[in-house]
């Protein structure tokens, strides 16, 4: 079951907010690993916690294959070893280029996002991202809709 | 040399309407408590209410989930729930799963880590969803039985020294698992239950224990609606409330001519079944008596059991009582019950809480009838247990009630209701048809009035437009053709007896014993054959025996069942 419109807009608004690349900044591989570790690092301590590690795996799990279908020529190959990457994101970003692999990171998270939401609801599902992601940037866009679910 | 006082537990509210009257005043402070019940029967969710009820910022509430139903889940419905207050997740509610841990590392970890999280987060609130699971994974083990004892025992001593309040949730009372030792260790044991029959579904909850309070025993009936579980204390007649001197006050039925035949009105605080088939008048009785509350400022109750509150003020409109008008200046609530599943606590606390909102002194159930087809199957069978539970817990504080029944008049046949219930009745008014020269009439008895002398007199009443009103007897009326009527609505009474043969038996009835010749008197008829035949046909029907002492000769009416 997928979340319906306005919540995979706002899925994809958080994803963005909390993967946005500092445009003065450097442009290689690293920045896109650091960028996602630093959103799923505390968003696995978050909601594992409350899920469980298999709740959290699971919704995981089927976010990047959800995200797979997205992108036909992701590549169907295990984790690279030693990939500072999220689990089940390494071969599909690995070999795009920078802004192709944070067009696909951003498509993980918020279809993580989504799915979340379309099993607990926006409401706790956003308070408790919220609260994962407690320094997420302002959205540019519609600065002042943080807290507020569609 | 005093007394000691003994000491007075602090308690905590559970958050649910009704069950901290059940528990005795509430959830005793830093108590360890398993919730019972099998799957469906509302543990997650009380477990949830009453976590919400008491978890504040400074001592928040802790969930543990353990491999009972996935946090995903259990959260995705709780949520449904109005108390579930997502803003508070996180910050005075928290929750975390321990299935992995318990699964990997065993109970002697998981207990570590829970109590590591305790001493973290200082919860006033602990609960462990499900126990259960921590049971069957502990005796899968070959040390099983001790591991659970002791993790069971360090985990209750652990969180009271922590300050919790703890909360164990699984069916534990299963007959798998009625060796569990969190029976013994427990402080209280709340058991959940629901029970199908035929196509309606009942909940009950017991408090089997609870060590240092007095909880209400039985079992009591609860819902699970949007609002979480409601439960309804079984009614109890307390001692107090039976003993109770009557006060010895009156007051009017809203029709003049029964308040005379009654001695004077309805004792304060009695029960007066009307009785009567269709069509009688027995809901405009009881709108009267409620109107007649308003001018004697005594609010009333009606509940409604059968037609929709609408259709019952308008029908009163058109006899000018304004109902609406009583309720828009809070002295009259409709309560309206159908659920077809109804127990009858949860009508008697929807009453009660009428009464309390508006002070009502007054009480209406119409119907009985009604009321029975409104219960679950379950309660139909024990309704006279629950209908005097019912009675007496509102005459217990001094309300008058008023009940109408609707019974199927035979004419041989003076039975009040379809069970026998006119025991709880302190006073009943019998309403029902004659056949009079090819007419229905009606006619009222008061045929029982436990606190009182009154009238035996079956008397003509009609329903006008301005309502019940009650007319002379019979014998007062003059032209009407009233030795006619007496015969004939006699004779509808009694099956197989002439106009003559009836009014003989009818004397007899108000007489008593009786010897022949006064009974003559009694009935204008003369001494002779055609009494002494009139007679016969009596005692060879069954209405009267002859009494032949050898000296003295009498006959007596025999008595027919009220009930």
């Amino acid at each position: 079951m997928e979340a319906p419109a306005p919540l995979l807009s706002f899925a994809e608004r958080l994803s963005r907010r909390r993967l946005r690349i500092d445009p003065g900044g450097r442009q290689d591989p690293a920045v896109i690993a650091a960028l996602a570790a630093a959103a799923y690092t505390p968003l696995r301590a978050q909601l594992a916690v409350f899920l469980g590690e298999q709740g959290f795996e699971a919704l995981w799990w089927r976010a990047v294959a959800l995200t797979r279908r997205q992108f036909p020529d992701w590549a169907d190959a295990a984790d690279v070893a030693e990939s500072p990457l999220p689990p089940g994101l390494s071969a599909g970003l690995s070999g795009a280029d920078m802004a192709e692999a944070h067009r696909r990171l951003i498509a993980a998270f918020a279809g993580f996002i989504g799915l979340l939401f379309s099993v607990i609801g926006a409401d706790l599902g956003s308070h408790l991202i919220y609260q994962a992601w407690s320094d997420l940037p302002p959205d540019a866009a519609e600065p002042h809709t943080d807290g507020a679910t569609p | 040399m005093s007394t000691p006082r003994p000491v007075a537990l602090p308690l905590l509210p559970t958050g649910v309407p009704g069950l901290d009257a059940v528990l005795g005043g509430g959830l005793p402070a830093l108590s360890f408590n398993l919730i019972s019940g099998p799957p469906g029967a509302g543990k997650t969710t009380l477990a949830h209410q009453i976590m919400f009820a008491n978890a504040s910022p400074d001592r928040p509430a802790l969930y543990f989930t353990v491999m009972g139903e996935p946090p995903l889940k259990m959260l995705r419905y709780q949520q449904q729930l109005a108390f579930f207050d997502v803003a508070r997740v996180g910050a005075s509610i928290h929750f975390i799963d321990l299935s992995a841990f318990v699964l990997e590392q065993g109970l002697s970890a998981t207990l570590d880590h829970m109590l590591q999280q305790v001493e973290a987060l200082h919860p006033s609130i602990v609960i462990v969803d499900s126990f259960q699971a921590i049971t069957r994974t502990a005796t899968a083990t070959e040390s099983g039985a001790f591991d659970l004892q002791n993790f069971t025992q360090h985990l209750a001593l652990n969180l009271t020294i922590l300050q919790a309040t703890t909360f164990l949730v699984g069916d534990v009372l299963s007959e798998q698992l009625a060796h569990n030792p969190a029976l013994s260790i427990a402080d209280g044991i709340i058991a959940l239950a629901q029970s199908a029959d035929r196509s309606s579904v009942v909940r009950k909850l017991q408090v089997i224990k609870s060590r240092g309070q007095a909880p209400m025993p039985g079992l009591h009936t609860f819902r699970i609606d949007q609002s979480g579980l409601h439960v309804y204390p079984r009614a109890t007649i307390a001692l107090g409330e039976t003993a109770r001197a009557r006060p010895l006050t009156r007051g009017t039925s809203g029709v003049a001519g029964l308040d005379r035949l009654m001695g004077g009105g309805i004792p304060t605080g009695d029960a007066v079944l009307v009785s009567g088939p269709s069509g009688a008048g027995k809901s405009v009785l009881a709108a009267q008596f409620i109107a007649a509350g308003r001018q004697a400022g005594e609010p009333g109750v009606i509940a409604v059991f059968e037609e929709h509150p609408s259709e019952y003020v308008r029908r009163a409109q058109s006899l000018g009582i304004d109902l609406e008008a009583m309720e828009r200046d809070g002295l009259l609530k409709i309560i309206y019950i159908r659920p077809l599943d109804l127990s009858p606590d949860e009508a008697l606390y929807a009453i009660r809480s009428a009464v309390q909102a508006i002070g009502a002194r007054r009480v209406v159930i119409d119907s009985l009838s009604g009321f029975e087809l409104a219960l679950a199957p379950t309660f139909r069978a024990d309704f006279r247990d629950s209908l005097y539970r019912l009675v007496g817990a509102l005459t217990g504080i001094g309300i008058t009630v008023l009940m109408t029944m609707e019974i199927i008049q035979s004419p041989g046949n003076l039975r009040f209701s379809p069970y026998v219930i006119s025991f709880l009745a302190d006073n009943i008014i019998l309403l029902r048809y004659v056949e009079i020269a090819g007419q229905i009439k009606k006619r009222l008895a008061v045929v029982k009035m436990r606190n009182s002398a009154h009238s035996s007199a079956l008397r003509p009443y009609e329903i006008t437009a301005q309502g019940m009103v009650v007319r002379a007897p019979l014998a007062e009326q003059r032209g009407q053709g009233a030795a006619a009527e007496r015969a004939g609505a006699r004779s509808a009474a009694y099956p197989g007896l002439t106009a003559e043969e009836t009014v003989v038996l009818q004397a007899l009835i108000e007489l008593g014993e009786t010897p022949a010749d006064l009974l003559a008197r009694r009935a204008g008829m003369p001494e002779g054959p055609g009494l002494t035949a009139a007679l016969h046909r009596l005692v060879g029907l069954g209405y009267a025996v002859r009494l032949d002492t050898g000296s003295d000769l009498s006959y007596r009416p025999v008595a027919q069942s009220l009930e």
